[in-house]
């Protein structure tokens, strides 16, 4: 039973505040390290408070973004300004002025922190190639196609980095990736590209469980398309926020799920999904029964052990206290629905 | 050759203005003094643009996304879900149309709005200034609507009609977002009335505008714009990507506008600048202001 509707999250979770307050001053001392191993820490305590199988790396406590944290620590990137995401929210966009190169780990530092503390059900979540290239303006390469290998070529080096230091602590377990690629179906006629630096992100790395996360896509049937073709075990993808608000387990009841039909009809490898069953942009607490309907209507489409159930995306965008409330209504609605399938 | 140069659409704010806009949203900022900041922004921003003789939109820094303040304001037209803006890392929050019956907050003067700074929808600068409005076109692509295009077309052309009368405008940038499909026709004749520069992205085809605007402004190809010069009185072409920090050269562009045959063009950007860090944004914009010198 323990495999079935394995809970997890997807990745950010809001910062206390005695640690975003101060996050870019302190960025790299010994400050920023002390407060954000203190943050994963509490995160973590509350995540399993929640009732999460997969704590993640408690957060991304250590990270401020998921692009800018990645590109800060290469070489070759350069940053003008932040760039805007959506109403208020900007991110730091930068722009590929030289080849690129790893200048410091990207998540070596969070891991090992991780590992001193003897956390093992964690999943890291790195942002995949074709993510950072789009995400970047490109002054450098020949095009899109050079820049993103260029990335996946970085980012194979970072994993196996991370692969090395998860053997070290718990030698033939499997270390779970996440590669977080919300650009990946923005633009239809790159999918081929999207295949190739995934696939060059995790060339020769054994031993892993590789995800994929992409949110807010157009049209995920366009990677549902290619899903056989890259080299991953799951797909974590967002849902909730495309769903209705009204209980329900037919159709029309669950808009936002019925792809998913699709997904399974091309699932010829058994890759699980992770389910987004909760709206990380919005304060409504989704009731058990709305949640439970969710599991349940993807549930008729695939078997248990294909599914997991996680929220939309990272829910840094949330309160702490809303956040959590969200998660342990999606753990109550899981474990209802283990009973009844026990 | 006489060359026009036209900046639309959202202008990346200055950090200090992302600062008010960020405590406005949590209710730090009321509604009254957040719009003073706005106008204040914009009112340095004309006067970036006063001595360059650049035509221009509001900067909207007021406008969330193109389409938000839109769709506030029209009875008929909720908000829905966050959704990419295109293959970009920007978001827009979807329009749900239903039936669209007219407009409910004033547009012309202070109004708050919830999720979204408050109105007025513009600042009118004098000589170079141009509304800004989504063309149906996009918007109706860019939404979930119960209502069919052609319907949705009249209401929405009826409501920017008004608008533009509240403001007492008659120079409009349209702007499409979305590429044409062959199939796609926007009908501005009812709009005839007004000077409208059409922006357009990707590739154009002869029977996707109705009407006369003053100009269609292109992305830049032989035949799109072909079709520029024969359906409208000044072509248009977009030399300036919106979409790169890396600078163009003003030699590059005048090479590319003597190539074209025209008595007299419009150059503008291949999208609003909001996707670009605000100093290369204003770098783009005096290189826009020595194009044709």
């Amino acid at each position: 039973m323990g495999k079935y509707l394995i809970s997890q999250e997807i990745g950010s979770f809001r910062k206390p505040k005695y640690l975003s307050t101060v996050f870019h001053k302190i960025y790299g001392t010994e400050e920023y390290y002390r407060l954000s191993e203190k943050a994963t820490d509490e995160t973590i305590e509350l995540l399993s408070h929640a009732g999460l199988d997969n704590i993640g790396v408690g957060g991304e406590m250590f990270r401020w973004e998921m692009y800018e944290h990645q590109a800060n620590r290469i070489d070759g990137i350069k940053f003008y300004g932040p760039v805007r995401s959506f109403d208020n929210r900007y991110y730091k966009k930068g722009s590929i002025v030289d080849d690129l190169s790893i200048k410091e780990s990207f998540h070596s530092d969070e891991l090992e922190y991780l590992l001193s503390r003897d956390y093992d059900n964690i999943k890291i979540p790195v942002t995949g190639p074709y993510t950072m290239m789009d995400w970047s303006f490109n002054e450098h390469y020949r095009d899109r196609y050079e820049t993103a290998m260029a990335f996946a070529s970085l980012l194979n080096g970072e994993i196996k980095t991370l692969k090395r230091l998860w053997d070290s602590k718990y030698p033939g377990r499997k270390l779970e990736i996440q590669l977080d690629e919300p650009a990946t179906t923005t633009h239809p006629d790159e999918m081929d590209m999207v295949v190739d630096s995934l696939n060059k992100s995790v060339e020769g790395i054994d031993n892993c469980e590789f995800t994929i996360h992409v949110c807010y896509s157009t049209d995920y049937r366009l990677l549902y398309d290619v899903m056989n073709d890259i080299k991953i075990d799951g797909l974590n993808l967002e849902f909730a926020n495309r769903d209705k608000l009204e209980p329900g387990t037919s159709d029309s009841a669950r808009p936002g799920y019925e792809d998913l039909k699709y997904f399974q009809q091309l699932n010829t490898r058994k890759k699980f999904i992770g389910l987004g069953v909760t709206d990380v942009h919005i304060d409504y607490i989704e009731p058990v029964q709305l949640i439970k309907d969710r599991i349940n209507y993807t549930l008729n489409i695939m078997p248990p052990d294909l599914v997991r159930v996680n929220p939309d995306c990272g829910l840094r965008t949330r309160s702490i206290e809303i956040g959590y409330e969200k998660l342990k209504n999606m753990d109550i609605a899981r474990k209802e629905i283990l009973k009844e399938i026990k | 050759m006489q060359v026009e140069k036209l900046v639309y659409g959202i202008y990346p704010k200055t950090n200090e203005l992302r600062l008010h806009i960020g405590r406005w949203e949590k209710g730090m900022l009321p509604d009254a003094s957040l719009s003073e900041n706005i106008e204040s922004e914009k009112a340095l921003f004309y006067d970036l643009l006063s001595e360059r003789s650049i035509h221009h939109t509001d900067p909207l820094f007021n406008w969330y996304d193109i389409l938000r303040p839109i769709s506030l304001i029209v009875d008929g037209i909720e908000l829905g879900p966050l959704t990419r803006f295109k293959e970009t890392n920007s978001f827009y929050r979807m329009p749900l149309v239903g039936d669209i019956t007219g407009i409910s907050v004033d547009p012309k003067n202070f109004s708050p709005l919830n999720e979204n700074p408050p109105l007025p929808l513009y600042i009118n600068s004098g000589e170079y200034f141009n509304a800004f409005l989504p063309s149906p076109v996009s918007f109706f692509k860019m939404s979930r609507s119960s209502i069919p295009y052609s319907e949705f077309q009249e209401k929405i052309e009826n409501i920017y009609t008004g608008i533009l009368k509240e403001f007492g405008l008659k120079s409009l940038v349209l702007y499409d977002p979305i590429p044409y499909e062959k199939t796609d026709v926007l009908d501005i004749s009812p709009m005839k009335d007004f000077k409208i520069k059409l922006i357009t992205t990707g590739k154009l085809y002869s029977g996707n505008v109705n009407g006369n605007p003053y100009s269609i402004i292109v992305d830049y190809s032989a035949e799109n714009f072909k079709i520029s010069s024969e359906k409208s009185k000044v072509p248009g072409v977009k030399l300036v990507d919106g979409y790169n920090t890396r600078m163009e050269t003003l030699s590059d562009i005048n090479g590319k506008i003597e190539s074209l045959d025209a008595d007299r063009i419009i150059v503008s950007h291949s999208e609003y600048f909001d996707f670009l860090p605000r100093i290369i944004a204003d770098r783009k914009l005096d290189l826009m202001s020595n194009i044709g010198e």
